[in-house]
């Protein structure tokens, strides 16, 4: 059971990773993890630490590059940003959300209807 | 797609950067930590409470780093490598364990490997030719009384009930020719034995006469010179030129590149060499080298048949002697093929055939051709299939072994195991590590065994050739061999590494840290072994089953009476080529030869047949007593053309009338003498003195005249029954004495005569080979080649099957003592002898062997059906062989206990019940 949860959640964090990435540009991973803990108001708890697993996953698919910089205090950090074929995956991927999302909406009000 | 290459690029450069990728995953770690405990510092958390909730809120460090790791190389090949190393490590931590392991693996997939190299000649190799399923052998079939006139070559009974042969005669293969639509390419070839002298040394060799089509049908490359065309096969001398092949090639010439062109005589015709094939082709036979090919028009000149008048087969429609191989046209089916060739059969053979009453059951039938003419299969299948079994149940005893060493060791890692389940590893990675020791092990076994089974890749057919039979020779090593070697091995590892690592694992995780013994928790474990153990003991009682089996066998076999003396005769045979000698001059030379090596000091006396008294094959003839009404079914009886000295020479008693004598010759009456058998079926309540009959007139023309009665003598083979034989002197027979055998007695040791008996041979002909040279006694022996070769390899398994079965008693035994040290010091302290411990230990033994040989000999008595044929002289269940096999396996392995008995016996209570 433990596996098949962070599957899934592997799944979206990839979506909300290159979400992200998009749209506050250039971030390290400590970075990326408060902006997923601001946006889902603390309603997903989950370890920080798979964000990392995340990022690598992103960069094997050639979706995020990396590169290392200088953190806000003079720390030197791996900064991850999206690339072209990653802006593409994300669009695709919104896509499917959606899709399926709202077929899902679809089908839980049929079952009310009964 | 490409996503999925790009990751394994990534996989791949992650592999081979692995150090370097995982310094930078420890400096963003750190980092992000730094990061996380600044924040808590912020809201004002002390620094030590700040760094250990960031660290929570990191989640688990380690597990990220193996995850990472994990994924960012090829995970499989880094774990691979490491279980390899581990593996090969503990295999030489464990000395005795491996090295027995691999000696038992390698003996027996040696064994399987030899002898898979020799069976897949007899049963699965085809002709190395091109397209070799495209070929068919031609066939014809009849009823039970044979149409077709006497046929130089093979006529036996078929399945339907009737007659089927190989052989065809010339005209009719003329007008087969014809029928281009029906096949793609006749080949017709006659294979046999002549001599060749080449500068001036005569040898006998396998020639084989083959159309002038054949070789560039069968797709045969020259690897120097050319091939034969249908141009040489014109007419009888049109091309006298003849090919070789590559293995006379290199065994007689050395591969030199002038035989191109080298004159040589073939039975005294003089030939040329006109190129030599390329590759394995030998010839159409299986199995049967053929060196020289000759085309088939040459026959008149080489191999001349005296027949109403000439010597050429080629226009003689009442000789049947060729053998025809067709190609097929791929489009056309089998049967439409053989009906259009049946046609042309019956259109040219009718006219000639004799009438019989059933002549419409005459027709052409095909046959699987891909393996040529085929006396392999026919004489070495069985063999084959009982040494394959053999060396199967010998392969399977060195699995079990491996398997219950395997688990003996496993069960002195169970800490080490419980513990790595208890770190966390998975079930599947130490079951993985463990099938890797056990692949690696039967990988060892594996290579060893190949080259066991390439160093005796000559044993089984050197142990199975026979005196009469076809020679199972030139057994290849191919790719087939290896990759069943291959295939053995990797089976061997992984299924019997299996069963022990699943098992181990089983009861690993909570039971394995317990300090105690746990005799409990091992019952399992306990089962499985004793399992192990029994199968064991049963497979080495089938094996030893077969190996009594045939030890007795061999032994009836040895003392059949054989009606003659078999000792101090010396053999050996003589082909008078017919382009050389005439009748007449056939005759002339063996009286001269009789005489000649009669006057040899130490030669008490010769004589030469047609045919060796035993293991020669067989010549039959028909027998019609002359005065008694015709048989619609002529009884088949034996027959034997002889010298004068015959019967004293062998040692066979005339028991009535006399032997022949030098007043039958060839102008005289015609004499036979019958043995008791034949008087006894033909003449039961009459003297057969005096009464005449006759018999094919090919063989000997008009009425023959009793003259005496030997004794019974066995014929060809030792396991038949007596035929009713006659004997009729050589002389007088129709063809001149061509093919003989000659045999002398000796006072002393046959061998010591041989220098004398050559030269009297070549005082009388230079270019005459004495062949198959042996001794009457080497003969006999030699129709026992196949018991004997079976009886040798079976008692070597079941040695080694005994070996193993010990070792895997006294295992068992060990352990079992070793896990109930508790139980038995707890007997001994209250009260128990020794001599009760020692006892309760063996029984346990003997119950687990006797398990084991019941059920082995249930096993063994139903598979025996398989090989009743090839027995003799044994009832149904041999009770000698069964009890003996019981008691041999039942001592073994008390003696195996024994050890573990006595140290069961020796536990001091004290120690054994603090030990706990």
């Amino acid at each position: 059971m433990t596996a098949e949860k962070s599957e899934v959640l592997q799944g979206t964090l990839d979506l909300m990773i290159l979400k992200t990435l998009h749209a506050l540009g250039p971030q390290h991973g400590f970075g990326i993890a408060r902006r997923i803990e601001q946006v889902s108001e603390d309603v997903l708890t989950l370890n920080e630490g798979t964000v990392y697993t995340s990022l690598l996953r992103l960069q094997q698919r050639g979706w995020i590059v990396a590169k290392w910089g200088a953190s806000e205090n003079n720390r030197k950090a791996r900064y991850y940003s999206i690339t072209k074929i990653g802006l593409k995956q994300l669009a695709v991927e919104t896509e499917n959300w959606e899709r399926i999302s709202g077929v899902i909406a679809r089908v839980l009000s049929l079952q009310g209807e009964k | 797609m490409t996503i999925w290459i790009r990751v394994l690029t990534a996989r791949l450069r992650g592999l081979f950067g692995r150090g370097w990728t995982g310094h930078e995953l420890e400096d963003e770690i750190e980092l992000h930590i730094q990061m996380l405990t600044d924040r808590f510092i912020i809201k004002s958390m002390a620094p030590g409470d700040a760094e250990a909730a960031a660290r929570r809120q990191f989640g688990n460090a380690t597990l990220l780093r193996e995850r990472h790791y994990e994924q960012r190389t090829l995970y499989i090949f880094a774990t691979l490598w490491r279980d390899l190393c581990f593996g090969l490590r503990q295999l030489q931590r464990n000395r005795i364990l491996t090295f027995v392991a691999i000696t038992s693996l390698g003996l027996g997939i040696g064994a399987n490997t030899a002898i898979f190299a020799a069976a897949k000649r007899v049963l699965f190799d085809t002709l190395p030719v091109a397209s070799p399923h495209q070929l068919r052998m031609l066939t014809w079939v009849s009823g039970q009384e044979q149409p077709v006139p006497p046929v130089w070559g093979d006529v036996g009974p078929n399945d339907a009930g009737g007659l089927t042969g190989d052989a065809f005669s010339y005209p009719v293969l003329e007008e087969m020719r014809k029928r281009t639509d029906a096949v793609q390419a006749l080949i017709a070839f006659k294979d046999a034995p002549m001599t060749v002298t080449i500068d001036g040394h005569p040898e006998m060799i396998n020639a084989e006469l083959i159309s002038g089509n054949a070789l560039e049908s069968l797709g045969v490359k020259s690897a120097l010179g050319r091939m034969l065309t249908p141009v040489d096969d014109l007419a009888p001398g049109s091309g006298p030129v003849v090919v070789i092949s590559d293995g006379y090639w290199t065994q007689r010439f050395g591969r030199s590149p002038l035989v191109l062109g080298k004159a040589i005589s073939l039975n005294g015709v003089p030939v040329t060499i006109a190129g030599v094939s390329s590759g394995r082709f030998s010839g159409l036979e299986m199995g049967s080298p053929m060196q020289i090919f000759v085309p088939l028009t040459m026959q008149p000149l080489i191999l001349p048949r005296a027949q109403s008048g000439s010597v050429s087969l080629l226009d003689n429609s009442q000789s049947w002697w060729v053998q025809i191989l067709v190609r097929m046209r791929p489009e056309i089916p089998d049967g439409r093929a053989q009906a259009e060739l049946d046609a042309s059969l019956r259109h040219a053979a009718l006219p000639v055939l004799k009438r019989t009453s059933d002549l419409d059951r005459f027709h052409l039938q095909l046959q699987p051709g891909d393996r040529g003419l085929d006396y392999l299969r026919g004489e070495y299948a069985r063999p084959s299939y009982v040494l394959l079994a053999l060396a199967g149940l010998v392969l399977l005893l060195a699995c079990l072994n491996l398997a219950n060493l395997l688990l003996a060791r496993s069960a002195t890692r169970q800490r080490e195991l419980s513990t790595r389940m208890a770190l966390g590893a998975s079930r599947g990675s130490i079951i993985r590590q463990m099938l890797t020791e056990s692949l690696l092990l039967s990988s060892f076994g594996g290579a060893a065994g190949l080259l066991l089974g390439y160093l005796g890749r000559n044993v089984i057919p050197r142990l199975l050739m026979n005196s009469s039979g076809p020679e199972l020779v030139h057994v290849q090593f191919d790719w087939r061999v290896l990759l069943f070697t291959l295939a053995i091995s990797f089976a061997t590892g992984i299924i019997f590494g299996l069963a022990p690592a699943w098992q181990s694992t089983r009861i690993a995780a909570h039971a394995g840290l317990r300090v105690s013994g746990g005799a409990t928790a091992n019952r399992h474990k306990l089962w499985f072994d004793k399992s192990l153990v029994i199968s064991q003991i049963a497979l080495s009682a089938m094996l030893l089953m077969g190996a009594g089996l045939f030890v007795h066998t061999l032994f009836n076999l040895n003392r059949i009476p054989l009606g003659f003396e078999s000792n101090h005769v010396l053999l050996f045979r003589l082909r008078l080529p017919g382009a050389r000698y005439t009748d007449a001059q056939m005759t002339t030379f063996f009286k001269q030869l009789e005489e000649k090596l009669a006057s040899l000091p130490g030669v008490r006396s010769i004589t030469a047949n047609n045919i060796g008294i035993i293991g020669d094959g067989h010549s039959g003839s028909t027998l019609h007593v002359l005065g008694r009404p015709h048989e619609k079914d002529p009884a088949r009886v034996q027959t034997n053309a002889i010298g004068a000295d015959f019967f004293e020479t062998l040692g066979i008693p005339i028991l009535q009338g006399r032997a022949f004598n030098r007043h039958d010759t060839a102008t005289s009456p015609k004499v036979a003498i019958v043995n008791r058998t034949l008087a006894q079926k033909f003449f039961l309540n009459e003297n057969p003195i005096g009464k005449t009959f006759e018999t094919d007139p090919e063989d000997v023309d008009g009425p023959i005249q009793i003259v005496g009665i030997a004794a019974d003598t066995r014929y060809a083979d030792l396991r038949s029954e007596t035929p009713p034989t006659f004997y009729v002197p050589y002389v007088q027979k129709v063809d001149g004495p061509s093919r003989m055998m000659v045999e002398l007695r000796t006072v002393a040791d046959p061998n010591s005569v041989l220098p004398e008996v050559r030269g009297a041979l070549e005082s009388l002909d230079r270019d005459l080979p004495m062949l198959d040279v042996r001794t009457m006694k080497d003969q006999v022996r030699s129709t026992m080649a196949d018991e004997r070769a079976l009886t040798q390899l079976a008692g070597g398994f079941s040695v080694l099957a005994l070996a193993l079965a010990s070792i895997g008693i006294y295992g068992m035994m060990a352990y079992a003592v070793n896990t109930r040290t508790g139980e038995i010091g707890l007997r001994i302290a209250l009260g128990a002898r020794t001599s009760q411990v020692l006892a309760r230990v063996l029984r346990e033994a003997f119950w687990l062997t006797g398990a084991g040989i019941v059920l082995g000999l249930i096993a063994a008595l139903w598979l025996t059906r398989f090989i009743r044929v090839m027995l003799y002289g044994l009832g149904n269940t041999d009770a000698l062989t069964v009890g003996g096999t019981a008691v041999l396996l039942v001592s073994v392995s008390l003696i195996a206990a024994f050890a573990p008995a006595r140290r069961a016996s020796r536990i001091d209570p004290i120690r054994a019940l603090r030990h706990d």
